[in-house]
């Protein structure tokens, strides 16, 4: 399959090889994916499936060993220097000697002041819920602000493509939990495109237009699944018989593909 | 430090001196390696200008050996970190050159470069070279991967990223180097002046030489003074410039 230049992100036949000391680990294979614009789209698969390293190729962070990927109709490379893409690591990343509002900042500092196109870091901290924080130090925030500063900063330059590792992975369950409701929230009120990774299917499911589901050694793409959920989804879609079914068919498929492989 | 503390150390400074004081003064006659406060205060007083004098040369030498040994100190953890095999081939030797005492060094460099400042300032430079080699190699490595994973996601150019993560990441250890090497600096220009003719150092020989007891402890404790003075005010630095990094590393 050809990469097609309006898909938001396109990834053809990738396969990614780290050299060991006495042999290789194939950590992705064969893998093929597009993503909308305008699609939110969750990786599920257990520790050690790539789906991070995956995520950090379409940043450019790691060069495959092979096959193709298409940010925005670009090579990561050139849309990483376009700054087209938003990244949120598992860790929040924020730098400590800045406060939460120069944190924001940061990447409008990096690229020599706000430009046209630019958001207004204030209304970022407006839009993640960090209004009378602007001050507040990183050691002075629970994990769950942190993590909301965290994508601010990774929205302030307006990106067509927002990356999410794992976002809130170190956070409790109930934390956790309103934080997706609030990602969903931003998510919606940007117009991006976002490719989140995580490990839980439950969340991959709520959040996600489709869900990618991957299996591990090697990485590959063992099933994906469309979620026909409402929007806005909430707290009451957690309870309703179709997410649970959902939640039911992605497990099985992980779980049979995992068979299959063992 | 806490207004609390700070009452306390001073409470327990006069206590000390005043115990000093009246132990020195009852077994004074048979044990006069020890004069009491009272004496030691009087030489000071009564030598204050040559000691100012001495002292003046000790602190101009320990100030350009603490910037001169420093940012060698600086550089070569820089050149550490951009070339990692000069770290494997020079690191030993670094080492090496650490374990030669000071003392051995001093007349060396007195012969090489006669009686003066330049030997005393080398041997402040030296004594400060190798903490800072030490901490600021592991310093400017104290970035976490994300933050630098975080600036290549901005396009930031390498400048940038040293500017504004890699080195406010290493300050706390160039600080932490800097407080071992501000008295590191002054002992190391004393230990210089030994053999020389001027300094702290040769006050604290002469002073011995000619058994004056009381003016070898005023130099001694004031020499100790400075160098905590060199100490406390880099963890003053600390205090304003690190706040930070009290609270844990990158979160």
């Amino acid at each position: 399959m050809a990469p097609v230049t309006d898909r938001a992100i396109a990834v053809a036949n990738l396969t990614k090889t780290f050299a060991l000391r006495d042999r290789s680990l194939v950590a992705l294979s064969d893998i093929t994916l597009v993503v909308q614009p305008r699609e939110l789209v969750a990786l599920v698969g257990p520790s050690g499936c790539g789906k991070s390293t995956l995520l950090r190729i379409i940043a450019d962070l790691e060069t495959p060993t092979s096959g193709a990927v298409l940010v925005d109709g670009a090579t990561p490379e050139i849309a990483r220097r376009r700054r087209l893409l938003g990244f949120v690591f598992q860790d929040p990343v924020l730098l400590p000697w800045l406060d939460v509002l120069a944190n924001v900042r940061l990447p409008l500092e990096v690229t020599g002041g706000r430009h046209d196109g630019d958001a207004d870091p204030d209304d970022l901290l407006r839009l993640v819920g960090l209004v009378g924080f602007e001050h507040a130090r990183s050691w002075q925030l629970s994990g769950g602000m942190k993590q909301r500063a965290a994508i601010a900063r990774a929205l302030v330059l307006r990106p067509k493509v927002l990356l999410l590792d794992e976002p809130f992975g170190a956070l409790d369950e109930i934390t956790r939990q309103r934080m997706n409701l609030e990602l969903l929230r931003i998510w919606a009120d940007t117009d991006t495109t976002a490719l989140v990774v995580t490990h839980s299917i439950s969340e991959a499911v709520f959040l996600a237009d489709r869900v990618v589901v991957m299996s591990a050694r090697p990485g590959r793409i063992v099933a994906e699944e469309r979620v026909t959920l409402p929007r806005p989804r909430t707290i009451d879609t957690l309870a309703s018989p179709e997410f649970l079914s959902i939640v039911a068919t992605v497990t099985k498929r992980m779980y049979s593909a995992a068979d299959v492989a063992d | 430090m806490r207004r609390r503390s700070v009452i306390e150390t001073a409470v327990a400074l006069v206590a000390l001196v005043v115990v000093w004081e009246v132990v020195a003064r009852l077994v004074g006659a048979r044990f006069p390696v020890v004069p009491p406060p009272s004496e030691i205060a009087a030489a000071t007083a009564r030598s204050a200008y040559p000691i100012w004098l001495n002292l003046r040369l000790t602190l101009i030498e320990a100030s350009i050996g603490l910037v001169a040994g420093s940012a060698l100190g600086l550089l070569l953890a820089a050149a550490f970190v951009v070339w990692p095999r000069a770290e494997a081939s020079l690191y030993n030797l670094v080492v090496t050159i650490h374990s030669i005492p000071l003392v051995a060094v001093a007349p060396i460099l007195l012969i090489w470069f006669g009686v003066g400042i330049t030997a005393p300032t080398i041997v402040a430079a030296l004594a400060c070279f190798f903490p800072m080699v030490v901490s600021a190699t592991r310093g400017f490595r104290a970035a976490s991967q994300s933050s630098l994973d975080l600036m290549r996601v901005l396009d930031a150019p390498s400048a940038q990223s040293f500017l504004r993560v890699r080195l406010p990441a290493s300050l706390p250890f160039l600080i932490a180097a800097l407080k071992i090497a501000a008295p590191a600096a002054v002992l190391g220009a004393t230990v210089g002046e030994w053999l020389g003719t001027a300094g702290i150092g040769y006050l604290l020989f002469s002073s011995m030489a000619n058994f004056q007891v009381a003016l070898l402890w005023a130099t001694m404790l004031i020499a100790a003074s400075v160098a905590a003075i060199g100490y406390l005010a880099f963890a003053g630095v600390e205090h304003v410039l690190v706040d930070w990094h009290a609270h844990g590393s990158e979160a």
